[in-house]
């Protein structure tokens, strides 16, 4: 398998009201494509910190890391993100003012793919993660958490990034909605070549991903 | 991503229609104020080109304006332009009067040069004339206009009034001695009036009257001011010649009357009105500036989570601060450019637009500069 991100002694830190808190502690880790990897750890050990550094949000006060072999640091991170990186959270996930299939061409308007490219690309993924076509002129608060979930997924899918990096993506679903959505998720990395990328508390998701990190107050281990 | 835009701006109808509304009333409040401070301005500028203030030479107490029996140095200052006040002065009127012994009455002859200088000419005044010398006012023969009532005896047509038939004897207001001259006068017009008074042109009396006296002197002096502003300098140039009138003074030299009172009094009104018309121009521009951070702030607060995504899926700093800047700006800048050609008032509107846009820029730009995950955390 191809390395797609390696992440070398990686340290960030931030000062928060009373303290500097050390959010991660030269971690050392690579993750390649078509794997799903979980990074599992106690609330406020660094994952999402991780996570967000792995996506290019926040600026490594240490180490770097490399996509395919090139220092995301030196890179334009927007422009990263847009083209390679998809990031899904737990909630907030979609504009509530725009419809299902307005949600997932937002990603493709932005990598300026053409309007009725996009608009099949976005039929094509919807439909891979089980939206039916009556439901994408819906609003996002007239679908249920899951179908939210996958509308998500179905951007990233849409948009054409390989790296898929999601934050607790089944903490607010049912357990029906969140196999569905581990499901599609495991496909994405095994079918598609996509590396996937989830912080999760659940042991039983963290054990159907290929490979399983654990963080422990900013050092990451496995 | 212009489509998105409108999108959003559809579906928050009650933010965006606030937003219009109070574009647009705030933008017509500025129009309205400087159309108005225009308006006064321009009615200001008006009155001071219109009003006619008038200055006269008086005595030194101010209590008369005729029979001044002047040196001609007044005169001649009041013409001049370089040394007196002719460049700031208009509609001079002058006259010159002789003691007349004529056989129908015994009167004045007065010499005008204009007849705005003789109220029983003076149209404006309710006088009335008729003269069959078109520039009897500037010639300097003697010519006269006589009482109507004369008129149809000894005019008519030019009727040469000989030395015995009818026989004047005429000496000058200025002359201690009682000189006397008999001389012609031509009767070329008439006046509405039954006065024992006859009008003759200004050049004519002043020649007279030296002829009588070797002493050029006018027995009054009025004129109009060529710019009211000026009001001011004229009675600073010529303090050193003319004193300034007071009953209880004793001076031998005139005075100088400039009844600008009235003038003063409409324009303080007016400029009261414009000075507090621009007062609250600013305030304006300031209360456009906070409704526009006010409205930035509303429609953003709720909006950080959303901003957060943009940058999440890729949307750099520059394009999210450009995207929601022309949310908010959109719907104000049409109300602005609607107002604006309704009220013809471009810059006001462009004026009010910027102050929305600085205020809406403050409130935006904070959130759409921010780090995602900043604003992921506050949200």
């Amino acid at each position: 398998m191809e390395t797609v991100l390696n992440v070398e002694n990686l340290s960030f830190s931030y000062r928060n009201k009373y303290q500097t808190v050390h959010a991660v502690k030269q971690a050392d880790c690579a993750f390649e494509r078509g794997k799903a990897y979980a990074i599992v750890g106690k609330s406020g050990s660094g994952k999402t910190t991780l996570l967000s550094l792995l996506a290019g949000l926040e600026t490594p006060a240490g180490g770097q890391i490399l996509f395919d072999g090139q220092n995301t640091a030196q890179m334009n991170r927007d422009a990263f993100r847009r083209d390679n990186a998809a990031v899904i959270y737990q909630n907030y996930n979609l504009f509530p003012l725009l419809t299902v299939m307005e949600n997932v061409l937002y990603s493709m308007k932005l990598k300026g793919i053409p309007g009725k490219e996009a608009r099949q690309r976005a039929e094509k993924e919807l439909a891979a993660v089980g939206i039916t076509e009556d439901q994408f002129k819906r609003f996002p608060p007239q679908l249920s958490g899951g179908e939210q979930q996958r509308v998500t997924i179905a951007r990233a899918l849409a948009a054409g990034n390989e790296i898929i990096l999601a934050d607790e993506p089944t903490g607010n679903l049912d357990e029906g909605n969140s196999e569905l959505v581990v499901d599609i998720l495991l496909r994405l990395a095994h079918e598609e070549g996509r590396c996937v990328i989830i912080i999760t508390h659940d042991g039983e998701i963290a054990g159907r991903m290929d490979h399983i990190y654990t963080m422990r107050d900013g050092v990451l281990e496995g | 991503m212009a489509g998105i835009v409108f999108k959003r701006i559809r579906r928050r109808p009650w933010l965006s229609l606030t937003g219009l509304v109070l574009a647009c009333a705030l933008c017509f409040a500025l129009c309205f104020l400087v159309r108005y401070r225009n308006g006064q301005q321009q009615e200001l500028e008006t009155m001071r080109d219109s009003f006619s203030v008038q200055g006269i030479i008086t005595n030194a107490r101010g209590t008369k304006a005729d029979h001044l029996r002047l040196h001609k140095r007044y005169m001649e200052y009041v013409q001049d332009e370089e040394k007196g006040i002719g460049a700031y002065i208009q509609d001079l009127c002058l006259t010159k009067e002789l003691y007349l012994d004529w056989e129908p009455w015994k009167g004045l002859a007065i010499g005008v040069n204009s007849p705005r200088a003789a109220k029983a000419l003076d149209p404006e005044q309710g006088g009335e004339y008729y003269s069959t010398e078109a520039d009897f006012f500037e010639s300097c023969e003697n010519w006269c206009l006589v009482p109507r009532s004369l008129w149809e005896t000894y005019g008519g047509r030019k009727v040469s009034m000989q030395m015995d038939n009818p026989y004047k004897k005429t000496h000058d207001s200025m002359s201690d001695l009682y000189t006397e001259k008999s001389f012609d006068l031509t009767v070329v017009g008439w006046y509405k009036g039954e006065e024992s008074i006859l009008y003759l042109p200004f050049r004519a009396a002043l020649e007279l009257g030296r002829s009588l006296t070797d002493t050029v002197s006018v027995d009054s002096v009025s004129f109009r001011l060529k710019d009211n502003a000026q009001v001011d300098l004229i009675r600073e140039i010529s303090a050193k010649t003319f004193v300034q009138p007071d009953p209880s003074r004793i001076d031998p030299n005139p005075g100088l009357s400039i009844l600008d009172r009235q003038y003063k009094a409409a324009l303080a009104e007016m400029e009261q009105n414009v000075a507090q018309t621009e007062r609250l121009l600013p305030l304006s521009a300031a209360l456009s500036l906070a409704v526009g951070f006010f409205m930035g702030f509303l429609s953003v607060r709720g909006e950080t989570r959303n901003y957060a995504l943009m940058r999440t899926l890729g949307l750099g700093k520059g394009r999210l601060a450009c995207q929601a800047l022309l949310e908010q700006l959109l719907l104000p800048a049409l109300g602005a450019l609607l107002v604006g050609l309704i009220m013809q008032q471009a810059l006001p509107a462009f004026v009010y637009f910027a102050c929305h846009a600085l205020g809406c820029m403050l409130a935006v730009i904070k959130p759409a500069l921010a780090k995602p995950t900043k604003l992921l955390r506050d949200s």
